[in-house]
């Protein structure tokens, strides 16, 4: 599946245990509290699942810090449209 | 390796560091960690520290102590002894030749280490059953033993409320109706600084914490989300097996975010998903046996049953095993 950002969204904001209206384009680990190094990992798993194991063999989503940074990389996989 | 036959299992014992620690203790000195989130997503609540003066060698030795009380088998029969370690006393000699005198095991045995982590267990099954399959031994203990506690920093939050110190004792035997392989291996070192202690061995690097782990965990998972996965649809795929075919998976218990995610990725019911580290924690090469010992002491694995045990972790080095369980 080709991931979009309110899916990206949706998927960040529930790994980080997030209200969705907290989440946005900007969020990154240093303003989201929820988005530590236990959230990353909620989040590259559920990724995985949203891309049907595409993700797991996208080693940059694994240093990815922001939401820019996982559009970026699904992006360059052709797993994000805009 | 094959299918190996006219090989056993006869016994496993197990022993854990002697402090035992609730992970919701570590609040105390870490007041910025969201205790309760770690141990929902890790399913660690407990893990075993040994004393500072303690180490693998000496955990290991009160597990074969534990072993041969418990089972009762004859010591001067053993011929085998693999330990699995990435916490030696000494680079050198050989843990296992300090563990083979100190454990008053008889001399005129083969005796080896092996230098591998969450692996180990799986591939040094294959190479006892090997071992005994050539006729080298008959009767082999695979020891697995490790000590990252000493290895980890007190404000690690990655690493210090997953792993725990904690030895296996395993006795693989010629004889019997255990059916044990085919097998599948792998290795990719192009990940191997993702799951690292700088300054352990012969190589210094100024710019990185001599003696303390370091764990790239986000890399790690991804390595293990689609290796692992991956390689379980391949085995399958040649061996024309599939999900329902198999009893129970005992995956290396690295932490349930791991093993859930493994889970869902093949559709492996929550059954034959075996979790059971709740209150262990992650023992490195220890948690397959550890596994299978606790699933023996609850008469949860019986005669018959076809189980696959699937490691990996540091190095980056992975495998798995098709036991049919004997009696």
């Amino acid at each position: 599946m080709i991931l979009n950002l309110n899916l990206l969204l949706e998927i960040v904001a529930e790994s980080t245990e997030s209200e969705l209206n907290e989440v946005n384009i900007d969020s990154s680990m240093d303003n989201l509290v929820g988005w530590d190094s236990l959230g990353h990992l909620s989040i590259l798993s559920k990724l995985d699942s949203a891309t049907e194991g595409k993700a797991a063999e996208i080693n940059t989503l694994a240093d990815c810090r922001s939401v820019n940074d996982l559009i970026e990389s699904l992006k360059s996989n052709s797993l994000f449209s805009e | 390796m094959n299918k190996l036959t006219n090989v056993s299992i006869k016994g496993i014992s197990y022993e854990l560091g002697e402090n035992e620690i609730n992970v919701d203790s570590f609040k105390n000195d870490n007041q910025d960690w969201d205790i309760s989130k770690i141990i929902s997503k890790t399913g660690i609540n407990k893990i075993f520290y040994t004393s500072s003066d303690q180490t693998a060698v000496d955990l290991a030795i009160n597990a074969i102590n534990k072993f041969f009380l418990e089972y009762n088998f004859p010591k001067s029969e053993i011929d085998g002894l693999i330990f699995v370690t990435q916490s030696p006393d000494y680079v050198l000699p050989t843990s296992a030749c300090l563990i083979q005198d100190r454990s008053n095991l008889p001399k005129k045995m083969i005796a080896f280490d092996i230098n591998l982590g969450c692996s180990g267990f799986v591939k040094s099954l294959s190479v006892a059953s090997s071992l005994i399959n050539s006729g080298t031994c008959n009767n082999c203990l695979i020891v697995t033993s490790e000590t990252y506690s000493k290895y980890i920093s007190k404000d690690d939050r990655t690493n210090k409320p997953l792993f725990s110190d904690g030895a296996s004792v395993t006795l693989v035997s010629k004889g019997g109706d255990f059916e044990i392989g085919p097998s599948k291996y792998g290795v990719d070192g192009s990940g191997a600084k993702h799951l690292i202690v700088y300054g352990s061995g012969a190589k210094h690097d100024e710019s990185k914490p001599k003696n303390e782990l370091y764990m790239n965990g986000s890399e790690v998972f991804l390595f293990t989300i689609s290796t692992v996965p991956n390689l379980i649809n391949e085995f399958f795929k040649e061996n024309n097996l599939s999900v329902k075919k198999i009893d129970k998976f005992y995956f290396h218990q690295a932490s349930k975010l791991v093993l859930n995610a493994i889970g869902k990725k093949l559709n492996i019911p929550e059954d034959k998903l075996i979790i059971n580290n709740q209150n262990i924690g992650n023992t490195v090469s220890s948690t397959i046996p550890i596994s299978l010992k606790l699933s023996l002491m609850e008469s949860s694995l019986n005669k018959g049953d076809l189980i696959l045990v699937v490691g990996f972790g540091v190095g980056l080095s992975y495998g798995l095993t098709l036991i049919k369980w004997g009696s």
